[in-house]
Formats: C-alpha cells, sequence, structure tokens
C-alpha cells in the first residue's frame, strides 16, 4: 500500500513542480538543466523505493505512475479546461514582426530567444521578417516568416 | 503598425487562460520559496532552528533534548541529562514500540521493565550523567511519549514523525 502513495505523492508533487517551472525551463534544455534533471530524478528514486529495493515493489511503483498518468491523460479529455491548464496554452509572442514586450517578459523569453528560433528553423535574420512566432505550449518556439522572406 | 487580423491569426488564443496560468506560476514561485524557507528553518525536521527542542522538568533535575520533526526511517536523537545523584529515569514503552533505538549510549547498569515503562539504571557519579539514545521512527504523524522518574511527575513529550 505504501508504495503506492509514495508513488502518487512523487507523482503529484512533480506535476505542480513542473507546472510552476514553466515551459521554458525544461524544453530548452541547456545541459545544466540535464544534469539538473538527473539529479531530480535521483533524488526522487529514493523516496519512490525507500529501503524496499525488492522488484515487486518496483512493479507497483511503475504500474502506479503510469496508471496516474493515464488517469490523468482521460481527465485531460474529459475537462479541456483542466487540459489546457495543466499543459499550458500556445500564445502569440511576435505580431507582424512586432515583439510583444509584456508578453515576452512574463514568458521570460526574450527577443534574442526569438531571433535564435528564428535563425535555426526558418533562417530568418531580423525580427521584421517575422509575420508570427508562437510560444508552443512543449516551449518551443514556432516562427511563421512573411511571406517571400524565406 | 499594420492592423491585426483576428482571422489571419496562427492559433486560437486564450490570453485569459494564459494570464491565470501566469498568477498560478507566480503563486506557485512563492509557494516554493516559503516551502524552502521553512525547511530551512526546521519544519521538515533534520536540523533547523525548529527541528530540536529542548525540556527541563519543573525541578531540573531532567533534562531532555530531543527532536520535535522527525521523518519516518531517519535517523533521530534524543538525548537525556540527568542531575547528579539521579540515576534511575524511565521510557515509556511507547519509545520502543514506535522507535526502533538503534543505539543507547552509555550502556546503562541495568534495564528493567515494568507497567510499561523502562528503567534505565545508571552507575552514580558525581557529575551530571548524559545518555543518548539513537531512534529510528516507524510510527507516522504526532506521536506522544513519557520520559518517568519515580516520584516525580513524568514528562510529557510530543513530536511529528513526517513520512
Amino acid at each position: 500500500m505504501e508504495s503506492v502513495l509514495r508513488a502518487a505523492a512523487i507523482y503529484a508533487f512533480l506535476l505542480v513542480l513542473f507546472r510552476i517551472t514553466g515551459r521554458r525551463a525544461l524544453s530548452e534544455i541547456t545541459t545544466f538543466d540535464f544534469v539538473l534533471l538527473l539529479v531530480i530524478g535521483e533524488a526522487t528514486q529514493q523516496a519512490l523505493l525507500g529501503d524496499d529495493f525488492s522488484v515487486i515493489n518496483a512493479f507497483v511503483v511503475i504500474a502506479t505512475l503510469v496508471l496516474i498518468d493515464i488517469l490523468l491523460s482521460l481527465f485531460k479529455e474529459r475537462s479541456p479546461k483542466v487540459g489546457r491548464f495543466l499543459d499550458g496554452v500556445p500564445l502569440i509572442v511576435v505580431e507582424y514582426g512586432r515583439p510583444l514586450t509584456e508578453r515576452l517578459r512574463k514568458a521570460r523569453l526574450t527577443e534574442e530567444d526569438i531571433l535564435e528560433a528564428a535563425r535555426q528553423s526558418q533562417g530568418l535574420e531580423r525580427l521584421e521578417q517575422i509575420r508570427f512566432a508562437v510560444l508552443e505550449k512543449n516551449g518551443q518556439i514556432s516562427v511563421i516568416p512573411e511571406p517571400g522572406e524565406k | 503598425m499594420p492592423p491585426r487580423l483576428e482571422k489571419s491569426l496562427p492559433i486560437r488564443e486564450e490570453l485569459g487562460l494564459q494570464r491565470w496560468i501566469w498568477r498560478c506560476e507566480r503563486l506557485g514561485w512563492v509557494l516554493l520559496g516559503l516551502f524552502v524557507a521553512l525547511a530551512l528553518a526546521g519544519l521538515f525536521a533534520s536540523g533547523g532552528l525548529w527541528a530540536t527542542a529542548t525540556r527541563v522538568s519543573d525541578d531540573g533535575q531532567l533534562r531532555v533534548e530531543y527532536e520535535r520533526f522527525q521523518r519516518r526511517g531517519a535517523p533521530a536523537t534524543l538525548i537525556l541529562e540527568l542531575a547528579p545523584g539521579l540515576t534511575r529515569v524511565g521510557l515509556d514503552e511507547r519509545l520502543v514500540a514506535d522507535w526502533t533505538v538503534e543505539a543507547l549510549y552509555p550502556q546503562p547498569l541495568r534495564m528493567t521493565s515494568s507497567d510499561g515503562v523502562l528503567w534505565l539504571d545508571l552507575v552514580p557519579g558525581k557529575g551530571p550523567s548524559r545518555l543518548h539514545l539513537a531512534l529510528r521512527p516507524d510510527r507516522l504523524g504526532t506521536v506522544d511519549w513519557r520520559i518517568l522518574r519515580s516520584g516525580q511527575p513524568p514528562l510529557e513529550l510530543s513530536a511529528f514523525v513526517y513520512p
């Protein structure tokens, strides 16, 4: 019984934690972020398993985590509002070459981040060449160029 | 500035929800900071100002240092300081039931049990004697127990054990 509760508690805590970290934190992942993730995983593992290293305990923990994940996705489907709250919604951050500064600031993005995404995905050089830049749910920045600029 | 054409927006925006998400995020950061600050203060055991407590009996003969907040499965310490001349102290048997006593230093001269109390008899010495107990909590939640002396009111202690 305890393993199930442990797994559920860890799942809930991590869900909240990663939700408030914001999408920017782990999508465009730097080496340091990666190391941080590993450390988080290590710290979590101890609490998940406790001092019981049996195979059945691992089965119970894994099954619980996967089950909660399935239930949560079903729940999100049932109630799209909750799903959008948990997953976030896409956000326009550049409109016709004009950066929407207030949104950028709140999303903890800079114009340089947009330009970087524009260079990488479309080979664009300037903000004016961007028709729309959208901060996607997964934290990536999609860039839609002005026609004829590509 | 080019006119904003709602029709040509590439996505369906939900600015209201987005603002709400941002507000929740900011609130989350504050709570996260608070969580860490409380952990530093000792609310979640393993050191800190609030984690340890000292209780002295009314007559000053017995002094108990213990951890008010503990974590299940994590080591905790209990220190009993007995005034010179006091050689007999009793531990509530709940201490043995709800904690695993991993070590007791120094070893008492004699350990006897009667009426649910574990009596420890120490060798009489000239100065105060200290007893160190290394404990591992097995139960969750608030646990109350008592330290007894013969002919004196017991010292009531309470600890909270986190999962």
